[in-house]
């Protein structure tokens, strides 16, 4: 019974949280691997998990991965010899290369519940009060984060507003 | 809503404006507003432009022999479980094991001070003694 429910979780959500997690840690390597981590967890914690709320846990799951990821991975690793990969090579094919460095190094701007807030909006389509389901907080708050965040990533994508 | 909002306080909604996140009579206000004032049309167009930017950018799609972990996890989660559940059938396995090499370890000592000569009467009695408490717990698990 476990499996089958399993199976579909990850059919519905293993692009959205991969991408998610490519995007905030912008590699492809880490992001592989905190994937495998948070559908490890998930499995592990699945039978206690109301399915309803699979989605939210998931995202949860993935953005403290991640930041737990990143904060093992400062103290191995010298910020100067951080290697960013592309995001994508289909995207590149479509994508100007520069714009898509431009949004690569704008993200790596953001704060966490930022980046979580602007992934969740425009890549899984949540509105705010699903958001504010996620990160737990109200949807005034994720109405500031997401105009924090928009404010940041317009300073420093300007180049593209001409 | 107040009567009517200034243009910082529409400022500051804009971005929920654009997601279509505000009640239906401030949105109209807003509508109407970015009619006549210039310099939140100039905020509003920046802001959608950001919007659409992000919007374009495509979704990811996992690797296969990622979403082949992926999809291994409950058959390596039940390998695990299957250990697990053996040890857990023989919890007192690893307690026994150590008495017994104990036993077994001075078994073999007294054999060997037996053939040098050495000791002689004392270590008889606990090589017998340990013989004895060998077989009792041999038989014990046995039979259990």
């Amino acid at each position: 019974m476990k499996k089958p429910e399993f199976t579909r979780v990850i059919e519905e959500y293993s692009n959205r949280i991969y991408g998610f997690l490519l995007r905030f840690l912008a590699n492809r390597e880490d992001a592989e691997d905190v994937s495998q981590i948070v559908f490890l967890s998930f499995y592990r914690k699945m039978e206690t998990i109301d399915p309803s709320k699979y989605g939210a846990y998931l995202f949860r799951s993935a953005h403290n991965a991640a930041i737990n990821y990143k904060k093992k991975k400062k103290r191995y690793v010298s910020l100067d010899t951080t290697v960013t990969e592309p995001v994508s090579e289909e995207s590149r094919e479509s994508e100007d290369k520069e714009k898509q460095e431009s949004f690569k190094r704008a993200f790596k701007k953001l704060k966490p519940e930022e980046s979580l807030a602007i992934e969740l909006q425009f890549y899984q389509k949540k509105s705010y009060q699903e958001i504010a389901g996620i990160i737990g907080k109200t949807p005034q708050a994720v109405d500031s984060i997401l105009v924090r965040a928009k404010r940041k990533l317009r300073r420093y994508l300007q180049d593209f507003e001409d | 809503m107040k009567g009517t909002l200034s243009c910082k306080e529409i400022y500051r909604k804009l971005n929920a404006y654009l997601d279509k996140e505000l009640p239906a009579k401030e949105e109209k206000h807003i509508t109407g507003h970015l009619l006549t004032c210039k310099s939140c049309r100039r905020e509003f167009d920046s802001l959608q432009k950001l919007n659409t930017l992000l919007g374009e950018r495509q979704t990811e799609t996992i690797s296969h022999s990622l979403l082949q972990k992926l999809e291994d996890i409950p058959a390596r989660e039940g390998k695990i479980s299957g250990i697990n559940k053996a040890f857990g059938r023989f919890s007192l396995f690893p307690a026994a094991a150590a008495v017994l090499l104990t036993l077994f370890s001075a078994l073999l000592l007294g054999r060997t001070y037996l053939s040098t000569g050495r000791y002689e009467s004392t270590t008889t009695d606990s090589y017998q003694i340990a013989q004895e408490s060998f077989y009792t717990l041999w038989e014990e698990i046995v039979n259990e």
